[in-house]
């Protein structure tokens, strides 16, 4: 994936609206409106990532929509919360926005433009549960949790698409993107920019489908995490992640590159409890990969490395000279013996498998 | 009344310290303040959230019981980070205020200044 399609992430948007129901998107700031926001696609996740924090700090079913509660918990906790706070406004109800922004969140990204489908999605709840008239109320009495995952859902089939719902652009190109429903059943195993794998449409997102079926509390786990008791859920989400690290390298004209590592760098070492379980065998392997890659890679690019940088002192061997191998600590006594060229060409080959699947 | 008001700022240190300190004061207190955590100024950063300073505005009674926290930890703490505190407000609370710069001259790792709490400093960059 290139820096532009990370960059899609920044994007800003502004979403303007008042407590009469008037909602608009635009790519400017919007005159004569109450409410201004100006967000982004990486507010939105940095939003949902707060919310799902809060879910996890909550004793009982009760605090997860109590606005005390979680007036508190922002209080003691920094937290991204500029779309939850749009929506309590825009509700006029901050209990509404607590029970619906993470579901709301995430079923936006289940479409190639995450913010418009927000607004759609918020203009809809608003009709629905906040517009005289309709006994929003009455639905809104019953205790959490209710069924926004699925009713969302059911509302993402009716959004004003650019590409009619079931269809499939020929391919996906995140920043020019037309409107479009993305089913994840659908888009598993999808590539960026004609290569890299998407960041969260991999094997581990096939994983967690299949044994959505069969896991109770898993399917909405991402909207509710909170509610479900499920410790089997928990356990699978918990050893997912991180499932996407992405490195970005400041180069000294200025410019700087994207670079999204899959598990082939580290392996699980990234991961606390994995760490510190590793043997001593395998967290020899991790500093030999570590330092193998790190080498090759500042090779590559001519980062944070000095000419003189080389270890090895086997100028006959057919890699001295390209000296990839700058890092590498461990020196055999024959080049022939060395572990470099097998250990980088292990590496590309399971990135390689990663982005292609 | 939220007439007292003070930014402080651990540096890099901000976040863990006062989450900390928030974290051991009881709810009643927590309520009668508002506190907003400050971003540093690190456009795409993403990740967990961390925060530059945090300022926190209340009555004489809440602003009383984080004084208490602070102290506290002062005879307790070895932070890294010198603590930063921007005070407003306090000269209508001579008591409040003697407090602060006893604090001050307690501890040698404790700055405190007296001006706008919002304005004090530009958040620094990330």
């Amino acid at each position: 994936m290139t820096a532009k399609g990370f960059d899609r992430l920044d994007t800003p948007f502004h979403l303007a609206g008042d407590p009469a129901g008037r909602l608009a998107l635009a790519a400017q700031r919007l005159p004569g409106f109450e409410l201004n926001l100006a967000f982004t696609a990486k507010d939105m996740l940095e939003c949902a990532a707060s919310i799902f924090d809060f879910q996890a700090s909550c004793r009982t079913v009760a605090e997860m929509s109590d606005p005390q509660t979680f007036g508190r918990w922002r209080k003691r906790n920094p937290a991204y919360l500029k779309v939850h706070d749009f929506l309590h406004a825009f509700f006029r109800s901050e209990r509404l926005a607590l029970r619906t922004v993470l579901p709301l969140i995430n079923a936006a990204f289940h479409t190639s433009i995450p913010e418009r489908a927000l607004t759609e999605l918020v203009r809809r709840v608003w009709g629905s549960f906040v517009a005289p008239g309709n006994e929003g109320e009455a639905f809104l009495a019953q205790p959490e949790p209710c069924r926004w995952p699925e009713l969302l859902r059911e509302w993402l089939t009716s959004l004003p698409y650019e590409v009619p719902l079931g269809a499939v652009p020929d391919r996906f190109d995140p920043v020019e993107a037309p409107f479009f429903h993305m089913d994840p059943e659908t888009w598993l195993g999808a590539t960026l920019d004609g290569g890299l794998q998407h960041p969260f449409l991999g094997p581990l997102a096939d994983e967690w489908l299949r044994r959505a079926k069969d896991v109770a509390g898993l399917e909405h786990y991402l909207d509710m995490p909170g509610y479900v008791a499920n410790p089997d859920a928990h356990g699978f989400a918990f050893e997912a992640q991180p499932q996407l690290r992405v490195v970005r390298v400041f180069f000294e004209d200025g410019s700087d590159k994207d670079f999204a590592i899959n598990d082939g760098l580290v392996g699980p070492a990234f991961k606390d409890s994995a760490f510190t379980c590793l043997s001593a065998s395998e967290f020899r392997g991790f500093v030999l990969d570590t330092m193998a890659v790190y080498g090759a890679l500042r090779r590559a690019f001519g980062v944070h490395m000095a000419e003189a940088a080389q270890t090895c002192h086997h100028v006959s061997c057919p890699h001295h000279a390209d000296n990839f191998c700058n890092a590498y600590p461990l020196i055999p006594a024959s080049f022939d013996q060395c572990g470099f060229p097998e250990r980088m060409a292990d590496w590309i080959a399971t990135n390689r498998r990663i982005i292609h699947g | 009344m939220a007439d007292l008001r003070m930014r402080i700022s651990f540096g890099g240190d901000t976040t863990a310290e006062m989450r900390e300190m928030l974290a051991e004061m009881d709810d009643a207190t927590l309520d009668g303040l508002d506190v907003e955590w400050e971003e540093p100024q690190s456009p795409g950063l993403a990740g967990e959230p961390i925060s530059a300073s945090v300022v926190l505005a209340g009555g004489a009674i809440a602003m009383a019981a984080l004084l208490r926290l602070i102290e506290r930890r002062m005879e307790h703490l070895q932070q890294r980070e010198m603590m930063r505190i921007v005070a407003e407000g306090f000269d209508k609370h001579p008591e409040l205020g003697a407090r602060l710069g006893a604090m001050a001259d307690a501890y040698s790792q404790v700055s405190i200044s007296y001006g706008l709490a919002k304005e004090a400093w530009p958040a620094p960059a990330g």
